[in-house]
């Protein structure tokens, strides 16, 4: 059953499509709460608030990329999160990627090397403002277009080229700056 | 003059290098980017650093989540007795209350006891003189011929005669605010029922 057949029988009340919709885009959406929030915990929290939200209001949903409009629920649900933790800022943001494994003929150097990398990286997105945080983790973590990410984040064309510019300028300057400070392999080539 | 120019012209083409860098920017832009960049050290650095951030964002791997999210059946939910009740006694209240509020509308109930008594009082007072109770002597010329009614003997009204009438408006407002109150104990015992089946959808998940 294709994507369409499954967003016309959710429309219709039938969980157990809307329930393969979730199968199909679970893991897009909660990496992208996971690297907006860099809480396990809450990261989960906000993707099953946004399923849930999604199912509540999948009738709602008109033509268009199915992928776009569930993604911009989860990144609401996240910035609701965001503004709980504003109101009680006590919880930690830092946190390892323990779930990202070794893959297949990764030696344990390169492994280690990796998930240092991603914590770094995910320090670095925690330190940008939402809006750019968002269009750089739906452009190059996700790999949306400009059009998808115009949708999933309700703006124009030329926000999204604005947000994504400027956040990614911030964060190869935190990168160099952790790079001159670690002296590591994420110093970057300026 | 021309470093001022110059500095210039980088500022606006590193603000489009992240947009050169996704193919992003219409033809001509891009032919012109590519040419400066060629030409510029410090423009051609930043674009080297753009690129090498975006390449190790592409490294980044995606996380698998430790369960699922798939939204489980819902529980089919007893109805609370307590909000079936409250329910019908507003719909009944309410409904007496249309019909009170309606009759009041039309006039069926005598609601100004006042006025009607003192209507029914005159004829009363003419039987009476009929029957021939002492007549007040005719006054002389000039006099006003006006009946001088307080030399009629008082009327005693009797328990027979005081016809019972209900507090109609008083019943009225006294049915309002019950039906009020119950109206918004009903509202609020609904909401606390649908937050309660949301909960339980959550815990169940």
């Amino acid at each position: 059953m294709d994507e369409s057949e499954l967003i016309r029988r959710s429309k219709q009340g039938d969980l157990d499509s809307f329930n393969r919709l979730v199968e199909l885009y679970q893991r897009q959406a909660y990496n992208l709460a996971r690297r907006m929030l860099g809480q396990v915990e809450a990261a989960e929290d906000a993707t099953q608030d946004a399923f849930l939200s999604a199912w509540k209001g999948i009738r709602g949903f008109r033509q268009g990329n199915f992928r776009a409009w569930l993604l911009s629920i989860v990144a609401n649900a996240c910035k609701d999160q965001l503004r709980a933790r504003r109101r009680r800022p006590a919880i930690s943001t830092d946190e390892m990627d323990l779930e990202a494994l070794p893959s297949g003929g990764e030696s344990p150097e390169d492994y280690v090397l990796r998930r240092e990398l991603a914590a770094e990286i995910q320090r670095g997105l925690a330190t940008l403002p939402p809006d750019q945080r968002l269009a750089v983790i739906l452009r190059d973590l996700q790999g949306l277009s400009y059009e998808e990410i115009a949708q999933a984040m309700a703006s124009s064309l030329g926000t999204v080229r604005s947000r994504l510019s400027r956040g990614r300028a911030h964060l190869r300057d935190y990168l160099l700056r952790r790079g001159e400070l670690l002296g590591s392999q994420f110093r970057l080539n300026k | 003059m021309l470093g001022r120019w110059r500095k210039g012209e980088c500022g606006r083409i590193q603000g489009m290098l992240s947009s050169y860098l996704d193919k992003r920017l219409p033809h001509e832009e891009q032919k012109m980017v590519e040419h400066h960049v060629m030409g510029c050290e410090a423009c051609q650095k930043e674009l080297n650093s753009l690129q090498e951030v975006v390449s190790l964002l592409h490294q980044v791997p995606m996380v698998t989540p430790r369960r699922s999210f798939t939204i489980p059946e819902a529980r089919p939910v007893p109805r609370p007795v307590t909000f079936g009740r409250l329910r019908l006694a507003t719909t009944v209240l309410a409904l007496i209350l249309a019909v009170l509020v309606g009759g009041d509308l039309f006039h069926i109930y005598p609601t100004e006891p006042g006025v009607e008594s003192t209507v029914k009082e005159e004829p009363r007072q003419q039987e009476m003189l009929a029957e021939g109770a002492p007549q007040p002597a005719p006054l002389p010329m000039g006099e006003s011929e006006a009946p001088d009614l307080r030399a009629l003997p008082e009327v005693e009204v009797t328990a027979e005669d005081e016809e019972y009438r209900w507090p109609v408006r008083e019943i009225e407002l006294a049915m309002l605010g019950i039906t009020v109150a119950l109206g918004g104990i009903t509202i609020a015992s609904w909401h606390r029922k649908r937050k309660g089946v949301e909960s339980d959808v959550r815990r169940a998940i």
